[in-house]
C-alpha cells in the first residue's frame, strides 16, 4: 500500500493477546481442570470420542477472527489491482521449485495472460453489445421459445458457441450445442457483462473442473456489470422501450464520467422524445 | 422446587377432582384406573401393541370417527388437514421410521425444510409410543420460543385436540400444558432447566431435539447429558432432528445411531458467482439487487447484509434508485424492507406483505425486497422468494478467552450457512442466488460450517448450569464439540472470584442461587448481593436495563438533538446511574400518561424500556421466591448514589479499567492489561481514575462501554481476593491499589479510635 493508502493508527498494547494469563499454571481454572485430568495441550470432551476426527481446531484454542472495518469484498485484497506484474516471471521460478510439472506452469502463465489481455482491452475498447438471431443450421428451431431479445457476446476472440454451452453448464455440459441458445436465453441475465473475455475465461476453469466433479448443482458465472451500464442496457434489450434503445448503445464512459453521462443521456433522451418534449413545453397531446 | 411444584399440583388436583366428582371417569387423574376398560370400548388404539404398530395401523385409526386421544369424535376441519398432511414428504417413509424408531434407543432424522418433520414425527410417535398408557410425555425441543408456540398451536389443531390439553407448549414464563398432555413443546432451555431437578427426565418416554443443526447452546448441552441418560434408561427414545445433510457427525457422536433422511420439498436454484471479488460488497449488493429488478423475472428479492446500520443504509440506497427506475424506465413498483432483530415487531410484521401490484393492469409486476441480517437464514421462512443475493459476510459473536471480550464481529459465514441462504429461494419455485464472492472463495475461504455456540460464547453461566446438573467432571464432560480448554480455564476462575464455586471447584450456596436467575453469573451476584449495600430496588432496575437493547435511540439525522436530551439525564458518575434516573423518569407519572410522545420526545426506546420493564418484573418474582430482601437507600441520604455504584462492585469487579498515565482518556484493563478508550457515548464527566465498564467493545479501537466511575478502596474491600495486591505485577496499578489500601488501613484505624 503506497502513501495514499488509508492510515490507520492503533496502539498496541504491551501484551494484546495477554501471554501472562494463557502461560501461567497457577490459576484456579487450571487447578481444577488439571485435578480432574486435563493436560496443557490436550482438548476437552470423551477421552477417545468416536467422533473426534470431525472436531475443528476451535475446539483447541478459541476462534480467531479478523477484524473488519470496511466492505471490501469476500476474497478481495486491497491493492489487488497494483500487484507488481514481474512477479508473473518469478511465478514460473517459484513453482518449478516447487516441483510443477512444465505443463502445468504453461497453463498457469497462459491463464495470467489471458487476464492481462482482457483487462487490457476492456479498458481500452468499449464493448459492442449484439442481438441474437438463432442459429444458422434450422434444426432444432423449435426448441428455442419465442423469441426473447438478448445480448449476445462482443467476443473477438472466443468462440461464441462455446461460451453458450459454457453458460449453462448442469451436469450435462455436454449436451448437444444446438440447444444451447434456447438456455441461454433463460439466463440471459448472464450475458450482460462487461469484460467478457475474463468471463470465459473462469467459465472454462470452472467448466474443467464441475465437469469432473459432476454437481447437480448448476454452476455459472455472472459479472456484474455497473449497475447503470447493466440497467440501461438490460431496458434496451426489452423490445417495448423504444426510445431509450439508440441511445444506450452509444458508448459509455468509464469511471466518475459514468454519472456525468448519464444525465447528459437523459437530457438528450428527454429531447429526442417527442412526448417528453411535449411535457416540458406543456403542449397536450 | 420439586416439592413446591408436587404441592401446587396436588392443589389442582384437589379441586379438579370436585369438579369431575360426578363421573370419576373423566377425571384425568384417575384415568389409568379406566383406562383398559376406556381402549377396549371405543378408542382406536385398543389393539395397538406399544412400539409394535405400522403405519397402516396408525393410519386407520386416524381415519377413524373418533379421536383416539381425547376421545372426542373428529371435527371435519381435522380430515381436511389430515388431506394436506398426507401429501408431506415424510410421510411416504412413515413404515420406515416406526421400524427404525422401534429397533434403535437413538436415531437421527434428517429432513430438510418442508419436509414437515417437526410437526408429523412427533404425531407418527406418539401413535406408536402410546405415552399415556405409561403415564408419560413426548417431548419435542425447540431453539425458539415463537416456534415452540406456534408449532404447538398447529399440531393441536392437526391433531385435533384443544391446545393446552394433549399437546402443549412450555417456554421460560409460560406454561401450556395441563394434566391430560401427552405432547409437549418446548425451548432446549426449558428442557435443560427441568434436567436439574429431574436428572432422568423421568417424566418423559420420548424426547426429540428438532432443529439440532442450529447447534444451541442448550441443544449441545442437552445432547451431552442425554447421552448419559440413556445408559440409565433403557426405555427412554431420543429422536435427534436436523436438517442438514451433514448428519454423520451426529451419527458417531451418538453411537453410530441409525440414520434416516426425507428429501425435502425444495426447487432447483440455480447459483451464480461473480467472477472477480468485489471491492465494496455492500454496494455491489445494492447494484446486484437494481439488475435483478431491471432483468429478471416476477419474484421478491432476499439480500443478506451484517446490521441495522448496513440494512437501514442499503434500503434507502434501493429504495432510491428503484423509484428512479420506475420514473425513468417504467420498471415495476419496487418495495423495500429492512428487517433485523431490534426492529419492532409491526415492522418486522410487515415482510410479510405482498408485492406491490403492477402500477397500472398489465403493467411490469411489482416487486419486495428484503434486506435482512442472518434471522432470515433459519429462524423466518418468506414465502415468494425466488431471489437471494448473498455477499458472504454476518454478524457472529465471538469469546476470547484471553481478553474475556465477547463481541458480535462481521466475520465470513460456513459453506453450510451460503447453502441455507442459497436455499430459501426455492421454497416457491425455481429461484437463483447470487452470491458476490468467487467460487474460488467459496471454496478456499469459507469453514465448512457455522461455529456451535458453545465454541463462540463465554462459558460462565454454562459451567454454573453444568454443576447445577450435576456435572463434576467438566473436562471429560462429552460434548459434541468441546470448546477450548483457555475458554473453560477462565469461566472457572470468573465463578471462583464469583464466589460461586469454593476452591475445590464445588457449587457454593451462592452459586445455587446465582444459577436460579436467567442472567449471566455476574449480574446475578450483583443482584443478590445488592441487598447488603441497600438498594436491591435500584440495582434489579439497573440488571434489566442492562439485558434490554440500547435504551437511547441516536438516529442519524438529529445526533445533536438526541444528545441534548440524554444529557438532561446524565449523572456524573456514569452510564449505570444515568440509565437509572431514564428508568425512573420513565416510571414517573407524568412520562406514564403518554409513553410513547414521552419517549419519542426523550430519543428513548420505548420498546427498550418496556421490555426491561418486563425483565424486571420476571426477576422480582425470582428474588422473593429466594427471600432476597427488595430495600432502597432514602433518596435524599448522600449515600444513595455511592451505594449503587459499591453494588455495581460486587458484580463487576472483573470488569475494571485503570487510567493510563500515557496518553488522553487512555485506560487499562485491571489484570488483563488492554488498552481500552472510554465510548464516546459515555456521560461520565470527570475523567475518573477507576471506571467499572458493562461492556468491551472489539474495534480497531478497543472501547469499554456503559462505564461509572468507582474507588479502589471499594473494590479492595469488596473483592479481596481478585486484589490481592501481592498478585499484581509492580507498577502504576499495584501502586495505586497499595495507596488506597493504606487510606482504608488509616480510616480503620481512626475508627477504632474513635470507638475507643
Amino acid at each position: 500500500m503506497g502513501l495514499a493508502g488509508p492510515r490507520k493508527s492503533t496502539k498496541i498494547g504491551n501484551d494484546p493477546n495477554n501471554t501472562k494469563w494463557t502461560r501461567s499454571t497457577t490459576g484456579f481454572g487450571h487447578r481444577i481442570m488439571s485435578s480432574q485430568g486435563w493436560t496443557p495441550g490436550s482438548l476437552l470432551g470423551a477421552k477417545d470420542a468416536a467422533h473426534a476426527n470431525h472436531l475443528t481446531a476451535a475446539s483447541a484454542s478459541h476462534i480467531k477472527v479478523t477484524l473488519k472495518d470496511d466492505n471490501l469484498g469476500l476474497g478481495a485484497r486491497i491493492g489487488r489491482e497494483s500487484e507488481p506484474t514481474g512477479l508473473d516471471a518469478f511465478k514460473g521460478l517459484l513453482g518449478r521449485l516447487n516441483g510443477k510439472s512444465e505443463v502445468e506452469l504453461k497453463k498457469d502463465e497462459r491463464k495470467r495472460d489471458d487476464v492481462r489481455l482482457a483487462r487490457y482491452a476492456a479498458l481500452k475498447f468499449p464493448e459492442v453489445r449484439f442481438v441474437s438471431g438463432g442459429l444458422l443450421a434450422q434444426e432444432k428451431e423449435a426448441a428455442i421459445p419465442p423469441p426473447t431479445p438478448m445480448d449476445a457476446t462482443s467476443k473477438k476472440s472466443k468462440s461464441d458457441k462455446k461460451e453458450a454451452t459454457k453458460t449453462t453448464e448442469d451436469d450435462e455440459t455436454s449436451s448437444s450445442e444446438s440447444d444451447a441458445p434456447a438456455r441461454k436465453s433463460k439466463s440471459k441475465s448472464k450475458s450482460k457483462s462487461k469484460s467478457k473475455s475474463k468471463k470465459s475465461r473462469s467459465r472454462d476453469e470452472i467448466d474443467d473442473e464441475s465437469s469432473s466433479e459432476s454437481k447437480k448443482k448448476k454452476k455459472s458465472k455472472k459479472r456484474k456489470a455497473d449497475s447503470e451500464q447493466s440497467d440501461s442496457s438490460d431496458k434496451t434489450s426489452e423490445p417495448e422501450v423504444k426510445v431509450a434503445a439508440t441511445i444506450s448503445r452509444e458508448r459509455r464512459p468509464m469511471g466518475r464520467n459514468v454519472t456525468r453521462s448519464r444525465h447528459i443521456a437523459q437530457k438528450k433522451r428527454a429531447i429526442m422524445d417527442d412526448k417528453s418534449l411535449n411535457e416540458i413545453f406543456m403542449i397536450k397531446a | 422446587m420439586a416439592d413446591n411444584r408436587s404441592d401446587s399440583e396436588g392443589g389442582a388436583r384437589a379441586k379438579r377432582q370436585k369438579m369431575d366428582a360426578g363421573d370419576p371417569k373423566n377425571n384425568p387423574y384417575l384415568a389409568h384406573m379406566y383406562e383398559n376398560n376406556n381402549v377396549s370400548d371405543n378408542s382406536a388404539l385398543a389393539k395397538f401393541k406399544r412400539h409394535q404398530t405400522t403405519a397402516a395401523l396408525a393410519k386407520k385409526a386416524e381415519d377413524g370417527d373418533i379421536n383416539p386421544f381425547s376421545g372426542r369424535p373428529f371435527s371435519s376441519k381435522y380430515f381436511s388437514i389430515l388431506k394436506t398432511r398426507r401429501d408431506l414428504p415424510v410421510h411416504t417413509q412413515r413404515d420406515e421410521f416406526l421400524q427404525l424408531y422401534q429397533q434403535s434407543q437413538i436415531l437421527v432424522f434428517v429432513g430438510e425444510t418442508g419436509s414437515g418433520k417437526t410437526t408429523q414425527i412427533p404425531q407418527f410417535v406418539l401413535y406408536d409410543d402410546l405415552p399415556q398408557t405409561q403415564g408419560k410425555m413426548v417431548a419435542c425441543t425447540q431453539p425458539r420460543r415463537v416456534a415452540a408456540m406456534s408449532v404447538a398451536q398447529r399440531v393441536a389443531a392437526e391433531m385435533d385436540v384443544k391446545l393446552g390439553e394433549e399437546v402443549g407448549y412450555s417456554i421460560r414464563f409460560e406454561d401450556m400444558t395441563g394434566p391430560k398432555t401427552i405432547m409437549k413443546y418446548m425451548t432446549d432451555g426449558m428442557l435443560l432447566r427441568e434436567a436439574m431437578n429431574d436428572p432422568n427426565l423421568s417424566r418423559y418416554s420420548t424426547i426429540m431435539l428438532d432443529e439440532a443443526h442450529e447447534r444451541t447452546m442448550a441443544t449441545d448441552i442437552l445432547m451431552g447429558l442425554l447421552k448419559e441418560v440413556v445408559v440409565r434408561r433403557p426405555d427412554l427414545k431420543i429422536i435427534i432432528m436436523s436438517a442438514t445433510l451433514d448428519a454423520q457427525k451426529f451419527q458417531r457422536y451418538f453411537m453410530d445411531a441409525p440414520l434416516l433422511a426425507v428429501p425435502g420439498r425444495t426447487h432447483p436454484v440455480e447459483i451464480f458467482y461473480t467472477p472477480e471479488p468485489e471491492q465494496d460488497y455492500v454496494e455491489a449488493a445494492v447494484r446486484t439487487v437494481l439488475q435483478i429488478h431491471a432483468t429478471e423475472g416476477e419474484g421478491d428479492i432476499l439480500l443478506f447484509l451484517t446490521g441495522e446500520e448496513e440494512i437501514e443504509d442499503a434500503s434507502r440506497k434501493i429504495a432510491l434508485e428503484g423509484d428512479e427506475m420506475v420514473r425513468e424506465a417504467d420498471a415495476g413498483p419496487l418495495k423495500v424492507y429492512p428487517l433485523y432483530g431490534s426492529l419492532p415487531p409491526h415492522m418486522q410484521q410487515r415482510i410479510f406483505d405482498p408485492a406491490p401490484p403492477p402500477r397500472r393492469p398489465g403493467g411490469r409486476p411489482g416487486r419486495k425486497v428484503i434486506v435482512s441480517t442472518n434471522i432470515a437464514e433459519t429462524s423466518l421462512t418468506i414465502d415468494g422468494i425466488v431471489y437471494v443475493v448473498d455477499p458472504g459476510f454476518s454478524k457472529q459473536k465471538i469469546y476470547n478467552p484471553r481478553i474475556r471480550v465477547e463481541s458480535l464481529l462481521v466475520s465470513p459465514i460456513s459453506k453450510a450457512s451460503a447453502q441455507q441462504r442459497a436455499g430459501r429461494a426455492g421454497r416457491t419455485r425455481p429461484g437463483k442466488c447470487f452470491r458476490l464472492y468467487t467460487e474460488g472463495a467459496f471454496k478456499k475461504e469459507l469453514i465448512e460450517s457455522t461455529y456451535p455456540e458453545i465454541l463462540r460464547s463465554n462459558l460462565s453461566s454454562t459451567v454454573l448450569e453444568l454443576k447445577k446438573l450435576g456435572v463434576d467432571d467438566l473436562v471429560h464432560f462429552d460434548l459434541m464439540d468441546p470448546p477450548a480448554p483457555e475458554t473453560l480455564m477462565r469461566a472457572l476462575e470468573e465463578l471462583n472470584y464469583l464466589a460461586c464455586l469454593d476452591d475445590d471447584g464445588n457449587l457454593t450456596q451462592l452459586g445455587r442461587l446465582a444459577s436460579d436467575f436467567p442472567l449471566d453469573p455476574a449480574l446475578a451476584v450483583m443482584l443478590i448481593s445488592s441487598p447488603e449495600f441497600y438498594c436491591s430496588n435500584e440495582i434489579l432496575s439497573i440488571t434489566a436495563l442492562l439485558s434490554v437493547p440500547q435504551v437511547f435511540v441516536r438516529p442519524p439525522a438529529q445526533r445533536k438533538r438526541a444528545d441534548e436530551m440524554k444529557n438532561l439525564f446524565a449523572h456524573p458518575d456514569g452510564d449505570h446511574l444515568t440509565m437509572l434516573n431514564v428508568y425512573h423518569a420513565y416510571r414517573s407519572n407524568e412520562a406514564q400518561e403518554n409513553p410513547k410522545q414521552w419517549c419519542h420526545d426523550r430519543f428513548l426506546s420505548q420498546r427498550a424500556l418496556q421490555s426491561a420493564d418486563n425483565v424486571r418484573s420476571q426477576l422480582l418474582r425470582i428474588m422473593e421466591r429466594q427471600d432476597l430482601e427488595m430495600i432502597s437507600t432514602d433518596f435524599e441520604d448522600k449515600k444513595y448514589y455511592e451505594n449503587i455504584r459499591r453494588a455495581l462492585c460486587a458484580g463487576f469487579f472483573m470488569q475494571v479499567a485503570k487510567k493510563d498515565t500515557g496518553g488522553k482518556s487512555q485506560y487499562l484493563t485491571i489484570k488483563d492489561n488492554q488498552n481500552v478508550l472510554l465510548h464516546p457515548s459515555t456521560v461520565l464527566a470527570h475523567e475518573a481514575e477507576w471506571v467499572l465498564y458493562n461492556e468491551f467493545v472489539l474495534t480497531t479501537k478497543n472501547y469499554i462501554r456503559t462505564v461509572t466511575a468507582v474507588k479502589p478502596e471499594w473494590l479492595l474491600d469488596i473483592a479481596p481476593t481478585y486484589y490481592d495486591i501481592n498478585s499484581f505485577p509492580k507498577g502504576d496499578i499495584r501502586s495505586a491499589l497499595t495507596r488506597a489500601a493504606d487510606r482504608l488501613a488509616r480510616k480503620e484505624k481512626m475508627r477504632a479510635e474513635k470507638h475507643r
